[in-house]
């Protein structure tokens, strides 16, 4: 009968020679020896495949420690200078661990395989990616609100990948908006910064370019435009430019969406700012018509 | 003042327990002594790459022999502390004890027998 444990115990040939990979030198041995002297302290009378299941979990307890330790000596190993610096061995610095070959080797293969892979990515022909605008049609993702009538397979996403199939009438629809899009809460105050008013503004007189703010001091009722819950909850920062005429008597006569976000929410801003009521603008006395551009910047809360 | 001149939490409780065992420390019984006395599971490769830190630091003296049947005739090898490893042991404990000295909270606990 063997009279050796670990080679009566299931895996006791590869515990051993990780306990010796992992202890050097004669520590092993003594390491081993007092596994199996507790092994038999603690578990006279037990099987062999219970014994091993004892040896294993305290080896794999004692794992850790005795990798990080193996690490550690590894790296605080006696050095030695370098054979072709003997001239340099005066500074302490210039040392290098035992096994300098397989460093230098090693470090060779690296630098090698890395300017190899710089070469090829020197010279791989790269082909230049365009920059594609892709127009995004914001009242397709109202799900309930999508006109029925298109095939269920195609229009959004074919209008998403071909900008030019959009026509210009479709962004701002002459069909008039449904009440029920239009939120009645109050989305985001939106604010005016200054822009410089077109000009081809209509009215009987040329119209006068103001700016916003000079129109905004004659505004009477100027409700701001609210942005459908739906936009709100995308998360963005939505921005609009629209050009307004308002005429001598101070009543909008025409309100162009020059920039705008959706034929849905483009209509309600017109709407909304076609009642807006302006104190006459006076030049020389005379009330004239003028126009002037506002952005629309509707902050998400 | 070095790193090695104040041995860790963990180096100083393998000292203690080498200290406490006299002539029967080795690996499993200094083991078996941390285990009783602080009543918390140690591992055996914690206890021993410990022991071979203390030893190369200078605080620890070992001697190989041979082992018995019990081993199956491994080694065994046993630990002194040296006495460097005595004034080191020391100035740990003084240390911590100017640490917590005036502090009604860390009042000792006393040793319990």
């Amino acid at each position: 009968m063997n009279t050796d444990l670990l080679a009566r115990i299931p895996g006791g040939t590869l515990l051993s020679a990780l306990l010796r990979l992992l202890v050097p030198d004669q520590r092993s041995e003594e390491f081993v020896g007092d596994l199996v002297e507790e092994a038999h302290r603690e578990l006279p009378h037990a099987s062999s495949t219970r014994l091993a299941c004892w040896l294993w979990s305290q080896t794999l307890c004692s794992l850790p420690a005795l990798v990080a330790h193996r690490a550690r000596r590894l790296l605080s190993a006696p050095r030695h200078p370098l054979p072709f610096c003997t001239q340099l061995t005066a500074m302490p610095s210039i040392r290098v661990h035992r096994s300098w070959p397989l460093s230098v080797a090693l470090t060779a293969a690296a630098h090698l395989v890395a300017g190899a892979v710089v070469i090829i990515l020197a010279f791989a022909p790269v082909e230049e990616l365009q920059p594609t605008r892709i127009p995004v049609v914001l009242s397709a993702l109202l799900p309930t609100r999508t006109p029925p009538a298109a095939p269920a397979a195609a229009p959004v996403i074919q209008d998403q990948a071909e900008p030019r199939r959009i026509p210009p009438a479709r962004r701002s629809p002459r069909t008039p908006l449904p009440t029920t899009l239009v939120d009645p809460l109050p989305a985001g105050e939106p604010t005016r910064p200054a822009d410089p008013c077109a000009p081809g503004c209509a009215g009987d007189e040329p119209p006068v370019r103001i700016p916003p703010r000079v129109a905004e001091k004659r505004c009477l009722s100027c409700p701001p435009p609210h942005l459908p819950t739906v936009f709100q909850q995308l998360g963005m920062e939505q921005q609009m430019l629209v050009r307004s005429c308002v005429n001598a008597r101070g009543a909008v006569t025409s309100v162009d969406v020059l920039r705008g976000l959706d034929p849905t929410v483009d209509m309600g801003v017109k709407k909304t700012v076609q009642a807006w009521r302006f104190s006459p603008h006076t030049l020389d006395g005379h009330p004239v018509p003028f126009c002037y551009t506002t952005r629309f910047v509707f902050a998400m809360r | 003042m070095g790193k090695d001149d104040i041995p860790g939490s963990f180096e100083q409780l393998v000292l203690l327990a080498v200290l406490r065992l006299g002539e029967g420390a080795y690996g499993m019984t200094v083991r078996r002594e941390l285990e009783l006395r602080t009543g918390q599971p140690v591992s055996l490769g914690a206890v021993y790459t410990t022991l071979e830190r203390l030893e190369s630091k200078g605080y620890l003296g070992s001697r190989a022999t041979a082992g018995g049947a019990e081993r199956e005739g491994r080694a065994r090898r046993f630990f002194q502390v040296r006495a460097s490893g005595v004034e080191a042991l020391k100035r740990a404990l003084d240390l911590l004890d100017r640490m917590r000295a005036d502090l009604p909270v860390l009042r000792p606990l006393g040793v319990r027998r």
